[in-house]
């Protein structure tokens, strides 16, 4: 057949496109009803374009949205107006798996620069730890890759930059060497890899060391750090997760010089935050005053104490707590907790503790000859003798009393600049209007010695990217009022027997609420859509405006019953109450601890974590978390009623009980599956116990006897 | 966007006017998403693409709720890199930046499963989590989930947009392939107006999808 043309067909495409004016394209369409040139060639015009392969094989095959875990996440990312803001614990861990690039090794994750990263091997404040290869020398190294939080900071970035440079130049068998800094996108640092865990998770793992072997690692990190001394540098951040062990204890490797720095810089200063565990640092450190090698000697001193008694000397629940502890009070007596330590170590490592850095060594190069000396004695007792201590310098010292009041005020004025930086009004008594005027002078009426409105604890902290923030009150004998503006973030309960104090929230932009009650703690944050209701002994917080709420604690008498409801976003942690709770999160954790009572708890997406201390005769227990997994710790005797289900997630307990074989295949292992929705009974030891669960495993850990009807 | 659909052959005074009111000429969904205040947009965008890593990700073996913590990840992922400009678009296919994403992730997760096996759970997944499938056929699992996605989004806004019988013209010619007379008698049509409704339902969808995933400012 003769291939016949038509010049019509020329317009076709425009026809398709809707791009003919009104006239043309009513006569292109009359024409192509009779023109079966123009008909065929409109068919391949079809035809030839690849757009119509891939919606032939495309359309018609996609199943519709309807998974409750695939929805879950889709209301959880669509609802979020700042998306970056959602799951910023993730977002921390594991930035650096989005910097890499394609690897050309299939078995790597991917590549950085001209590194093979096979996988992550830390994590902290600062950035990521990866394992990589150097393809080139066939050498596998370990690189530190700045987060990009911090980089950026122009002067963190160029402070980690630089401080590694520094680090670099020390080169010493108890420092990690570094061979290189480079930049993709993100600073990194490439250091040598040490095969081995750190210090920390040996003392996790193993708890305390044997003398010997703490005398080993004394004078390695001593040798290391007076090495770093020599060459200017500070390390500003010992501890034991900064002490690496190579070949078991062979080999000591002191890493991470310097970089607390550039932290420092992007955090602390900027936000007047704290970050990382405070719990090896010096009092001068605590205290927000310049670090130098002193402080090195401090921490050095608090890590051989942690080695000697397998833990830190001090330790507290808060960021805050530890921190006062370091400038105020002594440690425990390593002897008291380790009799085989022998008195000169402990004489040495009380002397790197002196909360006064004029009261330490003169170096750390002295303290390295001691603890040589101390090693040699140990392992030659009747050839050397234990060395002597230099004595201390002779100084005039303020009274014990004068020093407490002296730290108390410090730490005030720090905790009031603090809160000022973070822009949370603070005012003493019940001042129902934020005093932003009132300067870190107002301080003092903090102090435990002012009578209304006190507030004697004001404590923040940062964790992963949010502000926390938290308001003890442990005098409650006098009411005490306190503002804060809040944004974002979650909420903290827990129980105390004190009777009156009133917490105020407020929004901003809102106007303020006031309500007192006695007996009570009230929590009235004067947003439209988040109110604290307080009903006869009832405290119930509902709402949906976890989004303006930085972390805040409400402590609530015993016997109260509580209501909370963060039906969008929050995480809710309730801890030491006494009562009936109703609890409810959208989309995160949910966390009792150590509480008595009994009630519900549900969260669409969050983990369900309850640890109950004592549960009501014959009360009901509920779990259940849609996507979430849920972890229980019930004492073992309740008796109660208990019910947990969960869509997808895990379910953990600490049940004694006794299986129906009605709902379990496989009985025997710690490990019961589920393909399908399954609904059954289990008895055992009095409690009642039903199980709901959709594809999701449930694990009973710690069961004792298991018979299978 | 700068892909652009006019051929400028002929500049006729009511092609000129047919081009100012095109609203195709708005930037594409990827530009569209870097204004944060643009919150249709990112909703759409995670319309599409959110259900795309989780379908491949369910195909890869990970369970429901893995699957959308990863899914969820990478979403956080690509909303800072775009916030933080580290993706540019027309540096590169969108689709294959999203699939080293998603890659890294899923090779990353899988790492710490090998590592922690008590910690995933179900043994037939775990199984299924340490067999290293083929990167060509990651890849193309990876290609079907997006454009069954991509192609259900486009048809899901063109469709509301045309008649029903020119939907369906399109449907039972192109999709399910039945010819074009056949067609026409059923819908009482001329086999010409099944033909020109095929091609112009394909075209509309041609021009959503590269609005969709076009790469260019």
């Amino acid at each position: 057949m003769s291939r016949k043309t038509c010049h019509h067909s020329q317009q076709l495409s425009q026809l398709v496109d809707e791009k003919l004016a009104a006239s043309a394209k009513t006569q292109l369409e009359a024409h192509l009803e009779t023109c079966d040139i123009c008909q065929r060639a409109l068919d391949e015009l079809v035809d030839r374009d690849e757009t119509a392969a891939r919606a032939r094989c495309h359309l018609g095959q996609s199943a519709p949205v309807s998974d409750p875990a695939l929805q879950g996440v889709m209301h959880q990312i669509r609802s979020s107006s700042d998306l970056t803001h959602i799951p910023e614990s993730v977002l921390v861990e594991d930035f650096a798996v989005d910097y890499l690039h394609p690897a050309d090794d299939a078995d790597a994750l991917g590549r950085l620069g001209t590194y093979q990263v096979s996988e992550v091997i830390g994590r902290g404040g600062m950035g990521i730890v990866l394992k990589g290869l150097d393809a080139r020398l066939n050498r596998v190294v370990a690189v530190k890759v700045l987060s990009p939080t911090l980089a950026q900071n122009p002067t963190a970035r160029r402070r980690f930059l630089r401080e590694a440079q520094a680090a670099a130049a020390v080169g010493h068998p108890n420092v990690v060497t570094i061979y290189s800094v480079d930049e993709d996108r993100l600073p990194y640092l490439v250091m040598e890899f040490v095969d081995g865990p750190s210090l920390q998770k040996r003392l996790d793992t193993e708890g305390f060391l044997q003398p010997s072997q703490i005398l080993r690692i004394g004078v390695q990190v001593a040798s290391g750090l007076a090495a770093a001394h020599a060459q200017g540098l500070v390390h500003r951040d010992i501890k034991p997760g900064n002490i690496l062990l190579e070949n078991g204890m062979e080999r000591v490797k002191l890493t991470d010089f310097g970089l607390a720095r550039a932290a420092d810089d992007a955090s602390v200063t900027r936000e007047g935050t704290i970050v990382g565990t405070p719990e090896y640092m010096s009092p001068e450190q605590a205290r927000g005053e310049g670090v130098d090698q002193a402080s090195d000697q401090f921490s050095l001193g608090s890590v051989l104490y942690a080695v000697a008694t397998g833990r830190p000397p001090f330790r507290a629940e808060t960021t805050y707590g530890v921190m006062r502890k370091i400038t105020d009070e002594s440690p425990v007596p390593i002897r008291e907790l380790n009799p085989d330590i022998s008195p000169t170590l402990c004489d040495i490592i009380e002397r790197l503790m002196a909360k006064d850095k004029a009261d330490r060594f003169e170096s750390v190069a002295q303290v390295h000859g001691l603890l040589e000396a101390c090693l040699n004695h140990a392992r030659q007792p009747t050839v050397t003798q234990p060395p002597l201590i230099p004595a201390r310098p002779h100084r005039n010292r303020l009274s014990p009393v004068l020093k407490f009041f002296a730290g108390v005020f410090a730490m005030i004025a720090v905790t009031m600049s603090v809160l000022f930086a973070l822009g949370i009004p603070f005012a003493p008594g019940p001042v129902a209007e934020p005093s932003p005027a009132a300067g870190p002078a107002a301080g003092p009426a903090a102090s435990p010695a002012d009578g209304e409105g006190t507030v004697s604890e004001v404590r923040t902290r940062k964790t992963a990217l949010e502000r926390e923030f938290e308001a003890v009150f442990p005098d409650l004998s006098t009411p005490g009022t306190l503002n804060v503006d809040i944004k974002r973030g979650s909420i903290r309960v827990s129980g105390y027997d004190g009777d009156k104090v009133l917490v105020q929230l407020s929004v901003p932009g809102l106007a303020q609420k006031t309500t007192g009650a006695d007996g009570l703690q009230e929590l009235r944050p004067n947003s439209l859509d988040f109110d604290v209701e307080e009903k006869n002994g009832q405290i119930k917080v509902d709402g949906n405006s976890y989004d303006y709420i930085t972390n805040l604690t409400i402590k609530v008498p015993h016997k109260t019953n509580l209501i909370l409801d963060t039906y969008r976003d929050g995480q809710i942690h309730v801890q030491d109450v006494e009562g009936t709770f109703n609890i409810r999160s959208q989309n995160n954790d949910i966390c009792l601890e150590e509480v008595v009572g009994s009630g519900r708890l549900w969260t669409y997406n969050g983990v369900l974590s309850a640890s109950l201390s004592a549960v009501p005769q014959d009360g009901k227990l509920e779990f259940e978390s849609y996507n979430g997994s849920i972890e229980l710790m019930l004492p073992a005797d309740i008796k109660a009623t208990v019910k947990y289900r969960s869509g997808s997630g895990r379910v953990r307990t600490d049940f004694d009980v006794a299986v129906a074989d009605d709902i379990v295949r496989s009985v025997g292992t710690s490990k019961v599956e589920f393909d399908e929705f399954r609904h059954g009974t289990i008895n055992g030891g009095g409690l009642p116990l039903t199980i709901e669960t959709e594809k999701g495993d449930i694990r009973l850990l710690r069961r004792r006897s298991v018979s299978t009807r | 966007m700068g892909v652009m659909r006019f051929r400028f052959c002929g500049v006729l005074a009511y092609e000129r006017e047919i081009m100012a009111a095109a609203p195709e000429t708005q930037p594409s969904l990827l530009v569209r998403i870097r204004d944060e205040h643009d919150d249709e947009s990112w909703s759409r965008f995670v319309d599409i693409y959110t259900p795309a890593i989780y379908a491949f990700l369910q195909q890869q073996g990970l369970q429901d709720a893995d699957a959308a913590d990863l899914a969820q990840d990478v979403m956080a992922s690509v909303a800072r890199a775009i916030k933080s400009f580290d993706y540019q678009p027309g540096h590169g296919r969108f689709r294959g930046w999203l699939f080293t994403l998603v890659q890294n992730r899923l090779r990353n997760f899988r790492r710490t499963a090998a590592r922690h096996p008590v910690a995933t759970g179900d043994s037939r997944a775990t199984r299924k989590l340490q067999e290293q499938s083929d990167q060509d056929q990651l890849l193309q699992a990876w290609d079907r989930q997006y454009e069954q996605r991509l192609f259900a989004a486009a048809a899901q806004r063109v469709q509301p947009a045309v008649s029903a019988n020119t939907w369906q013209a399109f449907w039972s010619t192109l999709v399910e392939g039945q010819s074009a007379p056949i067609v026409a008698e059923r819908l009482s049509m001329s086999a010409a107006a099944v033909r020109l409704a095929k091609a112009r339902v394909l075209a509309r969808i041609k021009r959503e999808v590269e609005y969709l995933e076009g790469d260019s400012a």
